[in-house]
C-alpha cells in the first residue's frame, strides 16, 4: 500500500511539475501546425506522434496537462468551498437553515448532473472557465452532507461550548473550531473529486461541450483521436494513458487517506 | 407511525413542486427552442412557419402560465406529446426504460457478484499480494474513461477477433431467427456493454464489502464465536458476512434511481436506445415535454428512495421518529 | 457541363448475372429520423427515408434534369404562369387505394394551410390556384413567373384518404407512413433501426433488394467499426477515412469507394452590421490572408476543391471566370492598413483607435473538418496580426442566440444547395430579418435585382448569365469568404450490382440494384 501511495504521489507531483514548467519547456514552435507531417507515428522527432494538423502530440499533451489539472483543481476547490460553507451553516445553525439547505441539497441530487451541466453550458456557452465552474458547482453536495454530519456531532462538544461561552462569533466558531476538525473526510473527498473532475472533463469533451479548440485538454485530445482510431492509435493511447494514470493515482491516494482516517 | 408516514409524504410535495418548477425554469431559460432545433438550418423554413410552431406549442405564453398548464396535465398523468415527433412522452420513456433497466440490472448483478467476491477475498486475505493486485485491478477499472475502454474492447473483440458484435442490441436479421437463436443473439450483443459498465463499478462495491467485513471481523461476537471454537468458515460466512452485507443493501437501495439513469456516452458508443440518449437528444432538440417527463421520473424515484430509506430507519430505530 | 467523376477502386464491370430479388441493404444514420411526412422531413435521415416511401409529381433524373415521377408528363405554359400535370394512371397507395389528382390537391392544401408549420411552404406561396381538371390532370396557376416552382413539385404527395381527418402534427401516420414509393416502412424501433420492405406493386417495377435497413448509430467511430465488420453495407466517410482508413486490403476486397462532388460549400460569413466587417476592404483582406488551398488540402486531404462563390463547379450557374482569391498576406496587410488597421502599439496585433483587431469565429458542434478549418484560419490570421477566438456551439443555441439575434462576429458554416440555383433567400436584402437566412445582412441592389430576375426566367440559357453575374458580384463583395467544396465520399459493399456514378450521385437507380443469388448475404423471405 505504501509503495502504491508513493507511486501515486510521485506521478501527481511529476504531472504538477510538468504543468507548471510546460510554458518554459515549450518553444513557440512546439505544438505548431505543420502540414508536412500529418498523422505521423511516434518517432525520434515526435515522441508521441503528430495529429491531423501535424502538431506534435507530446507538446500538446504537455499543454493539456496544465489545462486539465487546472480545470480539475479549480473545480475541486470550488466544490469543497461550497460544500464546506453550506454543510457547516446547515449543521451549525440547524432549524430552518438546516431544513432549507438540505432540501436544496436534495433537489440538486435529484437532477441528473449531466442535465445541470448541459443547461448551464447552453446558457453560458462552453469555455474553459465555465467548464471548471460547472464541474465544481455540481459536485459539492456530498461534501456538504459530510461536513454537516461532522458539525452536528462536534457542535455540542466541550471545546465548542467553551468557545461559545467565551463569546466567540459564529463565523469564528465555524471556521476556527468546527471546520478544521471536519477536514479529514473532506480532504479524502477532495482527492477523489479530483479524479472525478478529470473524468467529467473528458466526458464533456466527448460530447463536444468541453474546453474549446485549439486549447488542448486530455479530454478533447482523447475524443479528437477516436475518429482516427484505426490509422493513428497514438492519438487516443497517450491521452488515454494520462487520464488513466492520473485518476488511478488520485483514487489510490484517496483510499489510502481514507483508511488512515478510519483507523 | 401512520402520522409520521403521512407527514413525510406530505413533506415531499413541496420538494416535488420545487424540483419540477426549477427544471421548468432552467430548460425554458436555456437558449434555443424546439422550433429552431426542428428546422435545423433549413433555408426554406420561413419565419412565419417558426412562429406557427411557437404558437402551436404554447411557447408564446408567459412561463408561469405554461407551468400551470403543464402541472394541470401532470395531475391527470398526462405528460403530453414530444415536440419532435408527436409521440406520447410516456410511450417514448416506456420504450427506453426496459432497455436501460435490463442492462443496469445485469450490470448490477455482475458488479455485486464480482464486488462481493473480491471484497470478501480481500478481507480474508488482508494485505496479501493477491489482495493488493485485485484491489489495484478494480481501481484501475474504475479509472479508465468509459469511451476509451469501450472503443478498445469493440475493436479487439468485434473487429480483430470477430467474436462479438460491435454495437446495437440485435442483429439486422433478428426477426428471421428462431427463439433460441434470438436469445443467443441478444446475449452476444449484451456482453460488451455489460462488461464495460461493470468494470467501472466493481471497485466501489468491493471496497465497501472489504471494509465492512474487516470491521465485522474485529467485533466482539466474532471473537466470541472463534473462542467458542467454531470453524473459521462458519464464523466468516455465517456470522460476519451476514452483518457485513447490511451496508451493501443500503447502497443498493440508494442506487435504485441510478438504474434508470443510463449514460449518454456509453449508450452512444454502443448504439443502445436507452434513457441516457433519450435525455441527451431531448435536451439538444429542446423537446421540453420529454425532458420534463424524464426529470419527473428521476425526481420521483429519488424521493421515493429517500423516503423508503427514512422509513426503514424509523422502523429499525424508533428514536428517529421522535425528532 | 463539365462534370468530373472518379471511381476510386475501379469500375464495376457489367455483370452477366441476372438481377435476382432478395438480400438486404444495411446502412446507418447518425441521428434518428424525425418525421417521415415529406413536408416535415427536414433532417437528412428523414428526407432520405421519406424519398423511398413517397413520390413527388416530378423528380431530378440522373443528369439533374426535371422529369415526371407521379406525373407522366407536364407542360409549362404562358411563360411559366401555368403548369399542367398529367398524372400516371394505375398507381396505387401502399394500402391498395388508387392514387388520384385529389391526393395532389390535398397535399397542396395542407402545404398552404397556415396551421401546417412546414419548412417548404415558401415554395408554394407564389401559387395562385390549383385546379383538378379530371382524375389524372391538374392545372397550377402562378401569380407571377416563378422558375423554382416546377422543381418544388418534387415534394412527396400524401394520401388524402388516410389523412383527411388527421391533425398532421400529431398523427401516427408520421411513424407509420403509407406512400406510393418503392419501399414501405415495416418497422421502426426508436433509437435502433428502421426496416423497409420492397413494394412489389411499385409502378416502376418491384425493387430487387428486398429490405433496406437504416441502423441508428450515433457515434462516428462506432459506425466505422461496424463497417470494418461488414455489418454495414454503405456509409458516408470523412476524408481521412476515405484516404487512409479504408486503404486496406480488407476494404479493397469487400467495398467499393465512391467520390462525387457534393452540393454544398463551406464559408466564413461576416456579420456586416458589426463595426469590424462593415468595410468590404477588411473582409477582402481576411480572404487574402486565408490559404484556401491549404484548407482543402488539410481538412479534405485534397478530396474537394476551393470554392469561388455561391455556386458550385457542378452547376450551370457557376461562373468559371471567377478565380479563387489568391493567398497574399502582404497584400492583406496593406489593405488592412489602408482601412486604418496597423500595429501601432507593437504588440504583434493590429489595432485601430486603440482597439485590438480581435473577433470570435463560431462554428457548429459535430463537424471535425470545420473545427480544423477554424484552427487553420486562426493561425493564418494570427500571422497578419488578427486575433481569432474559436467557439464550437451546439445547433439550438447557435441559431437562437447567435444567428437570429445577429450577436456574432463571424461564422464558419456550410450551405447545402438544391439543384435549382435560386439563392434569393440567402442573399436578397429583404431576407435579413431575425430568423431569415441572409443573416450576414448582405445588401447589394444589383444582386437584389438579378435574384428577382433569375426567378422569373425559365430557360437555362436565359438564367445562366444572370446567375453568373451574381456569382461575380458576390465574390467581389465578399460577404462570405468562400472556402471549400467538399466531395461526398461513400463506400458500398461489393456484392451490390448496378450502382453507377451520375451527376446526381449513385442512388438514383437504387431500385435496379441487385445481388446475384450466390452472393446474397442475408437469406430473406420474399413478400408476396
Amino acid at each position: 500500500m505504501k509503495r502504491d501511495c508513493l507511486l501515486a504521489v510521485g506521478w501527481l507531483a511529476a504531472l504538477s511539475a510538468a504543468a507548471v514548467l510546460a510554458p518554459f519547456l515549450l518553444t513557440n514552435k512546439s505544438g505548431a501546425v505543420d502540414f508536412s507531417h500529418l498523422l505521423e507515428a511516434p518517432s525520434r522527432f515526435h515522441w508521441f506522434g503528430t495529429d491531423a494538423l501535424g502538431r506534435d502530440l507530446f507538446a500538446r499533451i504537455l499543454v493539456a496537462t496544465s489545462i486539465s489539472l487546472t480545470v480539475a483543481w479549480v473545480a475541486v476547490i470550488l466544490s469543497v468551498f461550497l460544500g464546506v460553507v453550506i454543510g457547516a451553516v446547515a449543521g451549525y445553525f440547524g432549524g430552518g437553515w438546516d431544513r432549507s439547505l438540505m432540501a436544496f441539497v436534495n433537489i440538486m441530487l435529484c437532477f441528473p448532473v449531466f442535465f445541470l451541466i448541459l443547461s448551464v453550458i447552453a446558457v453560458l456557452g462552453p469555455n474553459i472557465f465555465n467548464v471548471m465552474v460547472i464541474i465544481g458547482a455540481t459536485s459539492w453536495m456530498g461534501t456538504a452532507r459530510l461536513v454537516r454530519a461532522e458539525v452536528l456531532s462536534l457542535k455540542e462538544r466541550e471545546f465548542v461550548l467553551a468557545a461559545r461561552a467565551l463569546g466567540a462569533s459564529h463565523a469564528r466558531i465555524i471556521f476556527r473550531h468546527l471546520v478544521p476538525n471536519a477536514m479529514g473526510p473532506v480532504i479524502v473527498n477532495a482527492v477523489l473529486g479530483l479524479a472525478a473532475a478529470v473524468l467529467v472533463e473528458s466526458g464533456l469533451s466527448f460530447l463536444g461541450i468541453g474546453v474549446q479548440p485549439p486549447t488542448p485538454s486530455w479530454g478533447n485530445l482523447l475524443s479528437d483521436g477516436k475518429g482516427v482510431l484505426g490509422v493513428a492509435w497514438w492519438l487516443t493511447f497517450f491521452p488515454g494513458v494520462m487520464i488513466f494514470l492520473t485518476i488511478l493515482s488520485a483514487n489510490t491516494l484517496g483510499e489510502a487517506l481514507q483508511s488512515k482516517n478510519d483507523s | 407511525m401512520p402520522i409520521y408516514f403521512l407527514k413525510r409524504v406530505l413533506g415531499l410535495i413541496p420538494l416535488f413542486i420545487g424540483i419540477t418548477f426549477i427544471s421548468f425554469l432552467v430548460i425554458h431559460l436555456a437558449p434555443g427552442s424546439p422550433v429552431d432545433a426542428k428546422g435545423e438550418f433549413n433555408p426554406k423554413m420561413t419565419l412565419q412557419a417558426r412562429e406557427k410552431l411557437r404558437e402551436l406549442y404554447g411557447l408564446d405564453r408567459p412561463l408561469l402560465e405554461q407551468y400551470g398548464q403543464w402541472t394541470k396535465k401532470i395531475i391527470r398523468f398526462d405528460f403530453g406529446n414530444s415536440f419532435v415527433d408527436g409521440e406520447k412522452v410516456t410511450s417514448k420513456i416506456g420504450k427506453a426504460v426496459p432497455v436501460t433497466l435490463s442492462i443496469s440490472v445485469l450490470t448490477l448483478l455482475c458488479v455485486l457478484a464480482a464486488g462481493i467476491g473480491l471484497g470478501v477475498f480481500g478481507a480474508v486475505h488482508e494485505g496479501s499480494r493477491t489482495d493488493r493486485w485485485l484491489t489495484f485491478l478494480a481501481l484501475a477499472g474504475f479509472s479508465v474513461p468509459t469511451f476509451w475502454i469501450s472503443l478498445l474492447l469493440m475493436n479487439a473483440f468485434g473487429v480483430q477477433l470477430r467474436l462479438l458484435p460491435v454495437s446495437g442490441l440485435y442483429s439486422v436479421n433478428f426477426d428471421d431467427l428462431n427463439a433460441w437463436e434470438k436469445a443467443v443473439d441478444i446475449a452476444r450483443h449484451l456482453v460488451l456493454p455489460v462488461a464495460v459498465a461493470s468494470i467501472t463499478g466493481v471497485a466501489g462495491i468491493s471496497r465497501y464489502m472489504r471494509n465492512s467485513l474487516l470491521n465485522e471481523l474485529k467485533q466482539d461476537y466474532v471473537r466470541t464465536a472463534r473462542a467458542k471454537g467454531l470453524p473459521e468458515k462458519r464464523v466468516l460466512y455465517h456470522h460476519a458476512l451476514k452483518n457485513a452485507l447490511l451496508p451493501i443493501v443500503t447502497i443498493l437501495g440508494l442506487s435504485v434511481p441510478g438504474l434508470l439513469g443510463g449514460s449518454v456516452i456509453f449508450e452512444s458508443i454502443f448504439s443502445i436506445p436507452g434513457m441516457g440518449r433519450l435525455f441527451f437528444n431531448s435536451v439538444f432538440a429542446r423537446d421540453y415535454p420529454v425532458i420534463m417527463g424524464i426529470l419527473v421520473l428521476g425526481a420521483f424515484l429519488t424521493l421515493l428512495g429517500n423516503l423508503l430509506a427514512d422509513l426503514t430507519y424509523s422502523v429499525v430505530d424508533p428514536r428517529i421518529r421522535l425528532k | 457541363m463539365g462534370f468530373v467523376f472518379i471511381v476510386c477502386s475501379g469500375f464495376l464491370s457489367a455483370d452477366p448475372a441476372d438481377p435476382e430479388p432478395g438480400d438486404m441493404f444495411v446502412t446507418s444514420s447518425i441521428g434518428e429520423p424525425v418525421n417521415l411526412i415529406p413536408f416535415f422531413a427536414s433532417d437528412s435521415a428523414s428526407s432520405e427515408i421519406s424519398r423511398l416511401i413517397f413520390n413527388g409529381l416530378v423528380k431530378y433524373d440522373k443528369d439533374l434534369k426535371i422529369v415526371g415521377d407521379l406525373a407522366e408528363s407536364f407542360e409549362v405554359k404562358d411563360g411559366g404562369m401555368k403548369i399542367i400535370f398529367h398524372l400516371r394512371k394505375n398507381v396505387h397507395w401502399q394500402d391498395g387505394a388508387p392514387f388520384t389528382a385529389a391526393d395532389v390537391e390535398f397535399t397542396f392544401q395542407k402545404l398552404r394551410d397556415p396551421n401546417t408549420p412546414t419548412p417548404y411552404g415558401g415554395d408554394f406561396e407564389k401559387v395562385e390556384s390549383l385546379k383538378v381538371l379530371d382524375d389524372s390532370t391538374l392545372e397550377v396557376n402562378y401569380k407571377e413567373p416563378f422558375s423554382p416552382g416546377l422543381a418544388s413539385w418534387g415534394m412527396g404527395i400524401i394520401p388524402k384518404h388516410l389523412l383527411e381527418k388527421e391533425d398532421l402534427m400529431k398523427t401516427s401516420f408520421s411513424r407509420r407512413p403509407v406512400g406510393t414509393g418503392p419501399y414501405l416502412l415495416k418497422k421502426w424501433k426508436t433509437g435502433e433501426r428502421l426496416e423497409l420492405r420492397a413494394n412489389r406493386d411499385y409502378f416502376e417495377g418491384r425493387p430487387f433488394i428486398e429490405r433496406t435497413i437504416y441502423r441508428i448509430i450515433p457515434d462516428q467511430a462506432t459506425t466505422f467499426l461496424e463497417l470494418e465488420t461488414e455489418n454495414l453495407d454503405s456509409a458516408g466517410l470523412t476524408p481521412l477515412q476515405f484516404k487512409r482508413q479504408t486503404d486496406t486490403s480488407f476494404f479493397k476486397d469487400h467495398y467499393t469507394k465512391y467520390r462525387t462532388p457534393s452540393f454544398g460549400y463551406t464559408y466564413i460569413g461576416y456579420n456586416s452590421e458589426h463595426p469590424l466587417f462593415g468595410d468590404r476592404k477588411v473582409r477582402k483582406a481576411i480572404g487574402l490572408a486565408i490559404n484556401k488551398q491549404e484548407i482543402a488540402d488539410v481538412t479534405l486531404l485534397g478530396l474537394g476543391q476551393v470554392a469561388t462563390g455561391p455556386f458550385l463547379p457542378s452547376s450551370w450557374a457557376y461562373n468559371s471566370d471567377v478565380k479563387p482569391s489568391p493567398f497574399d498576406p502582404a497584400l492583406a496587410r496593406q489593405w488592412l492598413s489602408e482601412a486604418g488597421w496597423t500595429d501601432a502599439d507593437g504588440d504583434g496585433f493590429l489595432d485601430k483607435e486603440g482597439r485590438k483587431f480581435s473577433f470570435t469565429l463560431l462554428t457548429n458542434l459535430g463537424n471535425e473538418q470545420r473545427k480544423m478549418a477554424c484552427e487553420i484560419i486562426q493561425r493564418r490570421l494570427r500571422e497578419i496580426g488578427i486575433d481569432v477566438k474559436i467557439q464550437v456551439i451546439e445547433w439550438g443555441t447557435f441559431l437562437r442566440e447567435f444567428i437570429d439575434k445577429k450577436k456574432y462576429e463571424a461564422v464558419l458554416l456550410a450551405w447545402n444547395l438544391s439543384y435549382d440555383p435560386d439563392i434569393f433567400d440567402i442573399f436578397h436584402s429583404s431576407k435579413t430579418r431575425p430568423g431569415e437566412f441572409n443573416f450576414v445582412s448582405y445588401k447589394n441592389e444589383e444582386v437584389d435585382g438579378l435574384l428577382a430576375e433569375g426567378r422569373r426566367l425559365f430557360k437555362e440559357e436565359a438564367r445562366a448569365p444572370v446567375y453568373r453575374r451574381i456569382h461575380r458580384i458576390i465574390s467581389d463583395d465578399e460577404p462570405y469568404t468562400f472556402l471549400t467544396v467538399p466531395d461526398s465520399l461513400l463506400v458500398l459493399h461489393r456484392r451490390f450490382r448496378g450502382p453507377e456514378l451520375a451527376p446526381s450521385g449513385i442512388g438514383y437507380n437504387f431500385i435496379k440494384w441487385f445481388v446475384p443469388k450466390d452472393e446474397q448475404k442475408y437469406k430473406v423471405r420474399l413478400e408476396e
